[in-house]
């Protein structure tokens, strides 16, 4: 009893610390929030892969990075989801199926998360989600970074249907028919990717990133229905956890609000810039983006394993690490903001300026 | 002199993308170029497509307006070498053009046209959509923006303070009320501060 109550204690001060520590971490956590909600605005989801490291990068243990990570998606779901509904892209029944497994997933996360933090401290929490961040975040950033490729060399080259080719393979039936998307989908293959989805949303707060290609490259759901789709599933997952976070006392409501100063700032830019800039931007700044960010929790490692005593550095290599780290983070994530936001306001001027000109004697 | 491309598989002069091409170019010293984008290649096909393309073409003429007009079969190669040779242009405006799955295999898409030629490239459904998406823009309501900051401004200046002494009591005591204690603050949070910001892009003009 002693014990838990000792532990609460830690929870509810580290924060504190991190922010009297230096006050400018709290601009940091809006700027991560800023850089997150623009390229979340931009890329349809996602976001997390900058933000969640970010705070760990700050000094936030990695359980606690995932949780105030976890619930500003709720919030930021909510509000991007009705505009998804109102346009017909979700596919209601299938967001259902993939949510009862999300949610055991979901659970799953939390309980092993939860374990790391207990057992093994910050620095192990950390650990765990740095490695699962590396391991699962470089195989998305590489099939992504191909597939933009792809098409920039055969342009209007559509998604790869090798895997949608493979699961036709496991059709195992029962088989579900969803109007919407217009599938066919093997209950089996709905049951394994709902839990997959639900396990990496709560182990590094990244749903969307395993969401939305699963459902096109597997089961075949058009684009927009599945973004449409996972925004409205991202709002449930969020809110489940949210509470199974907030539960077990591991969400600092300030860096969500924090987050959220941020983020909800520049979701908008984001958004307006996916209608004006071309594709292919979009899915190149996407990869790149991720494989930095890789690159960046790979340098961070070894700064958890030291801590743990598994290795040991001298000084000017923690340091080397550390600012190694931070630099591709952060440089990577102001980068790619600036320019998301230089090509939007740039194609914005060219628009005017051709409405302006076609526009000049027009009835 | 600006080129306006227009490519289209049915040509009538009440279609919505030769109207728009129509206004578009009326008094702005543009001509337009316009691809007949045939189903088959059949002669027979062709001598209709240039009869269609000659009426509209004199139509045209009587407004002022030059017309060039061009009939390509379901190839993708002499589609796109067609586009090459009409460029460069101001604008690739399409209206019904029904791309085969062999001419989107050869690149001819509007995804594809979107992705190679540098000047803009859109449809006639999307500037009906942005047209409509216009007409219904509200503008900024002054009065729920200042609602909404002010909200904003309580959460920011007045709440967020407080948190640390509410994580102690509340918040972060791992407990189900606490869990959904921390749910109700982001609802209400996300929808007060996400539409105080909503009106930025506005106020930035990047949207009407």
């Amino acid at each position: 009893m002693h014990e838990v109550a000792a532990e609460a204690i830690d929870k509810i001060n580290v924060v504190t610390q991190i922010f009297d520590a230096n006050v400018w971490t709290m601009v940091g956590v809006v700027l991560l929030g800023f850089m997150g909600g623009t390229l979340s605005g931009f890329i349809g989801s996602g976001g997390a892969f900058l933000m969640t490291p970010g705070m760990m990068n700050l000094g936030v243990p990695g359980v606690m990075a995932v949780g105030a990570n976890i619930t500003h998606k709720f919030g930021k779901a909510m509000m991007g989801s009705k505009k998804h509904g109102e346009l017909g892209n979700v596919d209601k029944k299938l967001a259902v199926f993939l949510l009862v497994t999300a949610a055991v997933g979901i659970r799953a996360a939390v309980v092993v998360n939860g374990y790391f933090f207990e057992k093994l401290g910050k620095s192990g929490s950390s650990l765990y989600v740095s490695l699962f961040f590396v391991f699962t975040l470089s195989i998305i950033g590489y099939s992504l970074l191909k597939d933009a490729l792809k098409s920039r060399r055969e342009p209007g080259a559509g998604p790869s249907e090798k895997l949608l080719n493979l699961s036709r393979k496991f059709q195992f039936k029962p088989l579900i028919h969803f109007k919407v998307a217009n599938v066919h989908v093997s209950l089996v293959v709905l049951l394994v990717i709902g839990f997959c989805v639900g396990y990496m949303a709560g182990t590094i707060g990244v749903g969307g990133f395993i969401g939305v290609p699963a459902m096109i490259y597997v089961f075949g759901v058009p684009t927009v229905v599945a973004a449409g789709t996972e925004l409205f599933l991202a709002m449930f997952m969020g809110a489940w956890g949210a509470f199974n976070y907030g539960m077990q006392g591991y969400v600092d409501l300030r860096l969500v609000l924090l987050l959220y100063a941020g983020s909800l700032t520049g979701i908008y830019f984001g958004a307006i810039g996916t209608h004006l800039v071309k594709e292919l931007y979009i899915r190149l700044v996407t990869a790149v983006l991720i494989i930095l960010c890789v690159i960046s929790r790979i340098f961070a490692i070894p700064e958890y394993l030291q801590e743990l005593n598994i290795v040991e550095f001298s000084e000017g290599s923690s340091v080397m690490f550390e600012i190694g780290s931070k630099i591709f983070l952060f440089g990577s994530g102001i980068v790619a903001t600036f320019l998301i936001l230089f090509w939007t306001f740039q194609a914005k001027a060219k628009k005017r300026a051709s409405d302006l000109s076609f526009s000049h004697g027009s009835d | 002199m600006k080129k306006i491309i227009l490519i289209d598989s049915i040509w009538d002069i009440r279609s919505p993308a030769l109207q728009y091409a129509l206004t578009a170019a009326k008094g702005t010293d543009t001509e337009i170029a316009g691809i007949f984008l045939a189903s088959d290649s059949d002669s027979k096909t062709f001598e209709d497509a240039e009869a269609t393309l000659e009426a509209i073409k004199q139509e045209f003429a009587a407004g002022g307006i030059t017309f060039s007009a061009y009939v390509t079969g379901p190839e993708p190669v002499a589609f796109i070498r067609r586009i090459d040779d009409l460029m460069p242009a101001s604008l690739v405006l399409i209206g019904e053009a029904n791309f085969t799955g062999e001419m989107k295999k050869g690149g001819a898409s509007i995804e594809a046209l979107k992705e190679k030629l540098t000047c803009p490239v859109t449809t006639a459904g999307s500037l009906a959509g942005a047209q409509a998406e216009k007409k219904a823009a509200k503008g900024i309501n002054w009065g729920k923006f200042i609602m909404y900051a002010i909200g904003s401004i309580f959460m920011y200046a007045i709440f967020y303070p407080n948190i640390k002494t509410l994580n102690g009591s509340l918040f972060m005591q791992g407990t189900v009320l606490g869990g959904l204690a921390i749910m109700a603050v982001v609802i209400v949070h996300a929808w007060v501060w996400g539409n105080t910001t909503y009106i930025l892009p506005k106020i930035f003009k990047l949207e009407d």
